[in-house]
Formats: structure tokens, sequence, C-alpha cells
């Protein structure tokens, strides 16, 4: 299932990297969810791309296809695992560091369709088309949205940024691939097998 | 004493991670404010505790009202005539209210 933007990227004004951030919500929101039948070979290139743009240790990704049980086991492993954080450990401070490195702030961005004010404070206001997914679907696919919002905020915090460690990661999305990082030096991506069972619930909402 | 119905109310867990930011933001929101407190306060408390807890946290616009907290687990600030209160913001989009902010 894919969502529908509310706005037209074309339009807005981002800066500087108005092209690579028009074009990293583009890719988001052509991403079709939770659907069988993704490019494995081509999310392990990308996904050895992010490594390498990050400068993370390299991990040979597991190619695994499998049934909504089976993502839902994978998504039980990374919400359980007390020892490593899937998105805190790696993700979130790659993220953070580059943002402190080129003092970005969130509180200094003008009001546009992705940041809204209250009072003193700018929240970021898009995440991403809205759909109404299950469970595992709707916890998986919020990360997901921080990988395409970390994936901007790199453009707007350094516009001349010839990579994007968070665009390859869209990109495994785009290709119906969904990372799972269970440890340091472990991570699977996972595709949607075809099968009678049914796949995670998707309905646009808007 | 027994009760003419049951009521069942919607489960919510809420995690631990979720639940210190919320403690967190209730002190912020102590220290900002005298006796009036104003829900901008509030929103700003609360991303502060974000921010504190979680490298590179965000907080959202979850929903009308404003709602105000995580995308992915649904848990939001709002503001309502009575105060502040904390909600629940489930997949579908009904609201749950679970207590008290401020």
């Amino acid at each position: 299932m894919r969502g529908t933007l509310d706005f037209d990227p074309e339009a807005k004004d981002y800066g500087p990297a108005s092209p690579q951030i028009r074009q990293v919500i583009r890719d988001y929101a052509d991403v079709d969810w939770f659907e069988p039948g993704g490019d494995l070979d081509g999310a392990a290139r990308a996904f050895r791309e992010h490594e390498s743009v990050a400068g993370i240790p390299h991990a040979e990704p597991a190619l695994t296809e499998g049934t909504r049980d089976d993502f839902a086991n994978l998504c039980a492993m990374v919400r359980g695992n007390p020892k490593w954080d899937w998105r805190m450990t790696v993700l979130k401070q790659l993220s953070h560091q580059h943002t402190r490195a080129h003092g970005w702030r969130l509180d200094n961005q003008a009001p546009n369709n992705l940041f809204i004010r209250f009072g003193n404070t700018m929240l970021w206001s898009f995440s991403g088309p809205r759909l109404e997914l299950d469970f595992d679907g709707h916890w998986y696919r919020g990360y997901a949205s921080a990988d395409m919002l970390d994936a901007i905020q790199w453009w707007l915090a350094e516009p001349t940024a010839t990579a994007n460690p968070f665009v390859p990661l869209v990109r495994c999305y785009r290709l119906g691939v969904y990372p799972f990082s269970l440890s340091r030096d472990k991570v699977v991506l996972f595709a949607f097998r075809y099968t009678g069972q049914r796949l995670p619930t998707a309905r646009l909402v808007r | 004493m027994l009760w003419p119905m049951a009521i069942t109310l919607p489960r919510v867990r809420v995690s631990a991670r979720d639940r210190a930011i919320l403690a967190d933001a209730r002190r912020r929101l102590a220290a900002m404010t005298g006796r009036v407190v104003d829900f901008a306060t509030a929103i700003a408390a609360l991303a502060a505790a974000v921010e504190a807890a979680i490298p590179n946290g965000r907080v959202f616009v979850l929903g009308d009202g404003p709602i105000v907290g995580s995308q992915i687990s649904g848990i939001g600030i709002v503001d309502t005539p009575t105060g502040i209160d904390v909600v629940c913001v489930a997949r579908d989009g009904h609201v749950i209210r679970l207590e008290r902010f401020a």
C-alpha cells in the first residue's frame, strides 16, 4: 500500500538542498509498504552503501524472505533486546553527531510543511504519508519514517554533502525490503514472500 | 460492592522510556513555570525531555487538539479545558486518555 502526499514537494523550498530533499520525500512516498516481491539483491547493495557512507562496521546482511509471522518475530527480536538498541546505538548517534557537527538546530528552522512552531518550540510536522497499519507494521514504519527525516535533516545540516547515509536506507524500503539490525555484526534484510497469508494491513487514511 | 456493569478500558502499554520521558518533562515543566501551566510550555518541556533521553529525539504533531508526542508509541500530550492530559493516539487515530500531565 502506498500513501499519498498532501503537498507537492516540487512546490516547496527547502533551501540549497531542495532537490535532494524533494527526492527523498518522493522516494519515501513511493514505498509500497509490506507487499511481497522485494528486491533483496538491490537492497543488499543499498545497505552496503549505507554502511560505507556512515562509516560503520561492515555487517554482511542476511537476505531473508518470509511471512507476516516472520516479520513479527523480527520486530519482537529487536524490540526485546536489552543489549542492542537497533536505532539508538548507531543510527540516532550518527544523525545526532552530524547535526551537532554542522551546527544545525531545529529551533532555527523557518516554519514550512516540515516544521511547525508552538510557542518557542519548533516541532517536526511531517513524517510521511499517513497509513493505517497493523501493530508491527505501524511500529516498524515509525522507525522507517525516522530514517527519512534523518535523511532530510542530513541535507539541511550539510546541503553540499556528496553522500547521505540515510538515503540508501530509504532506498531499501522503496525496494520492498526491511532492514533489521539484530546486533553490531548481524543484519537481516527481510522481504515478504508471496503466500496466501494475510500481510500487515494497510489502509490509506489521507 | 458489586458494580452494575464491567467497564473495559483499552489496554495501553506505556514503555519504560516513555514513562521516564514524561516524568522528566513534568520535572522540567515545574522548573519552567509557576502555578500557571500553559500548553506551549508543556510542549517545550516534553521536547526537552525527549531530546535529553534520545539522541536526535523528535516530538511530532500526532493529531488534532493538537496532540504532541511520539510517532512510534503514539504517547503524547494534549490541552483540554481542564488541564493537559497524557493520551495515546491509536493506530486507527482513536485517542485514549491515560492520565493528567499537568
